[in-house]
């Protein structure tokens, strides 16, 4: 007997279709290839054959469904179990920091202060050898390294752009970082920069660093609390967060970065009290400075048996994302043999992010006396140091998720030293920095692992130091993984 | 007359087409899953398995669903006289939905016909914590099965590097969006058992799939990039939750008649469950919850943070 389909029927009939393409849903999406596509009404009716031979009574058929669904979710956690225990130990990141640079002139920082016409007179009976300008003034990439160090008297040392002022291609550091999760509460990471640059005489001039080898371990419940061992960031200022590459907003650091972006081996602490985090106290106890390993300073391995004490204490003062710190460090000079003169560095800083706005702002002062006796071991002589006043501010703004732009101003009033200006014999050579540098960027984010970034930094001079033609405009590509 | 054959014919299909949904491909991946186990699944892998499981469980809850609408009508033919045939005994109606009280943006409106069966009572009650205030605490009732929340949605935004809001209450089965408003990669997630799920880094302009929330319970939600990102979403089983007020009082409506167990939960104290009466005059329930003190949390691959991944 024929009949029309009711309103059930028609109920039951208008969810057929749907039946059917759900049913075929998931073959569908799983079909490589065309032809790999069953007939899907062919199929639901095989389907509905064999569908027969079950119980029709409609609980027993969501009992059923249900038990598909612990199935299901079994076999889920089954799989996420294995999932977990096949974690991997350590986790390898890092990146590739390609760039392209031109810089003005000869692409060194520094003109000699000589002869008779000399613009610092007062100098040239104390020192052998006057320098007017900022050596690392030309900066290319986020190592800090300049354009060119020059070829100046009596020092060799190693340029390990040495461009000669012609524009290049570099790949500026190729970065790889491993961490490892010891505990639920402690974490290694090591993160090792190799650096290819040009040999000369049949060697390789291509170099390796490890700049960050370090356990940091969290031992309060809350994780606000770390203790790290090893070599690490240095707790001076807030230059040294985005010092890498792959962090930094734009491509170079500031001219104050080589005193504080650094990394020292000893031990450090760090801890972030109250609500909202509004207070962290950081300190350090290491072989030396945090000054960089290419400038001046920098004891990796220390030579004498004092240590350098530093610390940060910064605060949240108003309910905005606004974070002012003070900062200081005091120890034993860098590759001094002894602990007899200090070299300390004072600092306060502000780091704020407002929407797609980040304000970072330092400045910094400090000084270490130099050589004070008469002898010194050739290759344990200290710098002399002073940091009259250095620091930028630096502005940051995302425009669009893709695009951001930067705009920083840089000084530096220092004098640098090496020898003793008060011997008979006088000092060696003499550095007089009176530098100001305007610098403005681009950054694409092209996605997750893509950004390029470029800047065109304007390096000046005063103070009566004349205008030496060092401008830079420098690139990075930069591609993490 | 005879119209046995057209419900047969649809639950037939039914089963069929599920059987298509949930039992071949699953064989498919159960046969992949152990030639892959000696190697162990990758992420990609993982992730596969875990949408489909996903996709196949929402099928199976609107195959539930046409279920239960079939019914219902059935139902509601009967109720109106409608023709019903010599010899044919209606299927029980399956224990679906229990009614509940709309006591957010997400509750169910309630089912009459369920509501005319079902006695129900008040629970009213106070929440403590042991030390310390509360924020954001919620009763609701456990060990039910309403009606899921197909369709609806909820926003969690990520701006600022914060979550908003940070605290939500979500009927199983919503989806959730998690779209970013900052100009820099987030990367939500969640290791809260079957409702984990993982986004990837996206950012702002970049729509990342929903995630369905299908099991009760209390989901942690956080950024692999940004430490300090924190969010969490309890998933409720019904309707009948509320918002405990802030003198610690709560009121929740529309609980069945009988020995019912209760939750009290807030996100920042470890939730307290506790069997009550119900009787048609209502009930009584008091909870103290313990707080909890901040705690670190490890990141999607479950390392810690380290170093300011702020």
């Amino acid at each position: 007997m024929t009949r029309k389909a009711g309103p059930v029927g028609r109920h039951l009939l208008g969810a057929l279709p749907l039946a059917a393409l759900l049913a075929i849903h998931p073959r569908a999406a799983r079909a490589e290839e065309p032809t790999a596509t069953p007939p899907p009404l062919a199929e639901a009716q095989a389907d509905d054959d064999a569908a027969d031979e079950v119980p029709i009574d409609t609980q027993s058929q969501i009992n059923d469904l249900r038990q598909q669904i612990k199935d299901l979710d079994t076999r889920l956690d089954q799989t996420r179990q294995i999932a977990t225990l096949r974690r991997p130990i350590v986790n390898l990141g890092g990146y590739v920091d390609f760039g392209f640079f031109a810089p003005e002139g000869t692409g060194v920082g520094i003109i000699q202060d000589e002869g008779p016409s000399r613009l610092f007179p007062q100098y040239a009976n104390r020192y052998a050898w006057v320098f007017l300008g900022d050596l690392l003034a030309p900066t290319v990439n986020s190592r800090g390294e300049a354009a060119s160090l020059g070829n100046f008297p009596g020092v060799n040392r190693f340029d390990s752009i040495d461009s000669t002022g012609a524009p290049s291609f570099i790949v500026n550091e190729v970065n790889m970082t491993l961490t490892a999760a010891l505990a639920p509460n402690a974490l290694a990471t090591a993160s090792v920069n190799f650096i290819p640059r040009s040999g000369h005489d049949f060697s390789i001039g291509d170099f390796m660093e490890v700049d960050i080898a370090q356990l940091e371990w969290m031992p309060t419940h809350s994780g606000r609390t770390s203790i790290f061992v090893g070599k690490f960031d240095s707790v001076f200022g807030i230059e040294y967060r985005d010092r890498k590459s792959n962090q930094r907003f734009g491509v170079t650091p500031s001219l104050v970065a080589r005193y504080t972006t650094g990394t020292p081996l000893g031990l450090k602490f760090r801890s972030k009290l109250g609500d909202e985090e509004r207070v962290v106290i950081a300190g350090a106890f290491t072989n030396g400075s945090a000054t960089t390993e290419q400038f001046h300073f920098y004891d990796e391995i220390d030579s004498n048996t004092g240590k350098t004490v530093s610390g940060r204490v910064s605060v949240k003062p108003l309910p905005v994302d606004l974070e002012i710190g003070a900062s200081g460090s005091w120890g034993p000079q860098d590759h001094a043999l002894d602990s007899t003169d200090a070299m300390w560095f004072v600092g306060v800083d502000l780091l704020g992010h407002f929407g797609p706005l980040d304000l970072k702002g330092q400045w910094l002062k400090g000084g270490a006396p130099g050589e004070t006796g008469p002898v010194y071991d050739p290759n344990h002589r200290p710098y002399g140091l002073r940091l009259h006043t250095g620091g930028y501010l630096e502005l940051d703004w995302m425009v669009t998720p893709f695009l951001g732009l930067l705009a920083r101003g840089d000084l530096r009033d220092a004098e640098v030293w090496l020898g003793n200006p008060n011997a008979l014999s006088g000092a060696d050579r003499f550095y007089l920095t009176k530098e100001w540098r305007a610098t403005g960027g681009v950054r694409v984010v092209v996605n997750e692992h893509v950004v390029v970034k470029a800047e065109y930094l304007h390096n000046g001079e005063y103070g009566g130091i004349p205008q030496i033609p060092n401008d830079v405009f420098t690139s990075s590509l930069l591609l993490t993984y | 007359m005879n119209r046995a054959p057209r419900p047969r014919t649809l639950a037939s299909l039914v089963v069929a087409s599920v059987a298509v949904l949930a039992g071949a491909p699953c064989l498919a991946v159960a046969a992949d899953a152990k030639d892959k186990a000696e190697a162990g699944p990758t992420a990609a892998e993982f992730a596969r398995l875990e949408r489909e499981v996903t996709e196949q469980r929402q099928l199976i809850i609107q195959m539930l669903q046409i279920e239960q609408d079939r019914y219902n009508m059935l139902l509601r033919l009967l109720q109106t006289g409608g023709q019903i045939p010599p010899g044919t005994t209606l299927p029980p109606v399956p224990s679906m939905p229990t009614p509940g009280h709309a006591a957010g943006p997400s509750a169910e409106p309630e089912s009459p016909a369920a509501k005319e069966t079902t006695p129900l009572g008040i629970v009213t009650g106070h929440v403590q914590a042991r030390t310390g205030g509360l924020k954001d605490a919620y009763v609701y009732l456990d060990q039910v099965r309403g009606s899921s929340a197909h369709g609806r949605t909820l926003e969690i935004k990520q701006k600022d590097k914060q979550f908003s809001p940070q605290v939500a209450v979500v009927l199983r089965g919503t989806n959730v969006v998690f779209p970013n408003f900052d100009a820099l990669y987030h990367n939500v997630f969640s290791t809260s058992g079957r409702n984990s799920f993982d986004l990837g880094a996206y950012r702002a302009g970049e729509t990342p799939r929903a995630v369905v929330l299908n099991t009760p319970g209390v989901v942690d939600v956080y950024c692999n990039i940004h430490a300090r990102m924190n969010a969490a979403i309890l998933v409720v089983p019904s309707s009948v939750y509320t918002k405990v007020a802030a003198d610690g009082s709560f009121r929740l409506e529309n609980v069945p008649v009988g020995s019912r167990k209760l939750v009290a939960w807030s996100p920042s104290a470890k939730p307290v469950q506790q069997r009550v009466e119900v009787t048609a005059t209502g009930g009584q329930a008091s909870f103290t919850l313990d707080t909890l003190a901040p705690a670190a949390h490890a990141n999607k691959l479950g390392q810690p943070y380290g170093s300011y991944k702020d």
